[in-house]
């Protein structure tokens, strides 16, 4: 792959993908090491050449085994038992949204995510996730479930 | 009118990346030479191994099978067969190892 090439498919992908990772890790500090992570493995697969179209789904694939080989090592226990946010809030802005979302498992959040923030049907987060599409479609509902719980829990608080 | 829930989650994502600290990301170019640097110094040992013992595997089941049925034109079309079936493990080997690498 070229440069100018890597530069077009950077720019459009490396944001969103960062953020997706650290919404779902929860940590900024991970999201920084995944995100290389993610573009040295799309490199090395000698699949670099495809579209960018193509190349975005496989980038958050790459991301969510690399979560989830994370997850499986036990880094996100610690971040579970947390009473902060682990992603660092504004100091000016309210902080209670995050550590809604926070209390969210991390498998909940990630599956929101790309439903709501990527838009992704439950075909494309099951290519992603490498779920079955049943799966997804369950798991999606046990994360609004809590989301709504969670947030209705937030609203009866004010 | 209550809002409903997917636009609800939506709006606390976004509440909460708008609360998230301000974080800047490495340029595509700092990327590009970060990555071209561990392309070039990753270490050598293992990025052939998983080919080589495959191969290795399959030749040695290979002169196995030919030395056990060595007899006139069976043992020709069964090599036949059998080397098309080492070949099919070696392209098996390397789809399977791509898939993991990623």
């Amino acid at each position: 792959m070229e440069e100018q090439a890597f530069s077009a498919l950077y720019e459009a992908t490396a944001k969103p993908l960062w953020r997706y990772i650290a919404h779902v890790s929860g940590r900024q500090d991970v999201a920084d090491d995944l995100l290389q992570e993610c573009y040295f493995r799309l490199l090395r697969s000698g699949r670099s050449e495809m579209k960018i179209a193509d190349a975005r789904p496989y980038l958050f694939r790459i991301a969510a085994n690399l979560l989830h080989d994370r997850w499986r090592r036990g880094g996100e226990l610690a971040l579970e038992k947390r009473d902060e946010p682990a992603i660092e809030p504004h100091p000016e802005k309210g902080v209670d949204t995050t550590r809604m979302l926070q209390s969210l498992k991390p498998r909940a959040r990630q599956l929101l995510w790309l439903a709501y923030m990527e838009e992704m049907t439950h075909r494309e987060i099951a290519a992603v996730t490498g779920l079955n599409v049943m799966s997804v479609r369950i798991l999606l509902l046990r994360a609004r479930r809590e989301a709504r719980a969670l947030l209705t829990a937030k609203g009866e608080e004010r | 009118m209550k809002e409903e829930l997917p636009q609800q989650i939506r709006r606390a994502i976004l509440h909460a990346e708008a609360a998230a600290a301000p974080h800047d990301l490495p340029t595509s170019r700092q990327a590009w030479s970060r990555l071209q640097f561990r392309l070039a110094y990753r270490p050598a040992r293992g990025r052939y191994t998983v080919h080589a013992s495959t191969l290795g595997v399959a030749l040695y089941v290979l002169a196995f099978l030919s030395w056990m049925t060595w007899s006139g034109w069976l043992s020709a079309s069964l090599l036949a067969v059998l080397t098309s079936a080492a070949a099919g493990a070696v392209c098996l080997s390397l789809h399977i190892s791509r898939i993991f690498r990623s």
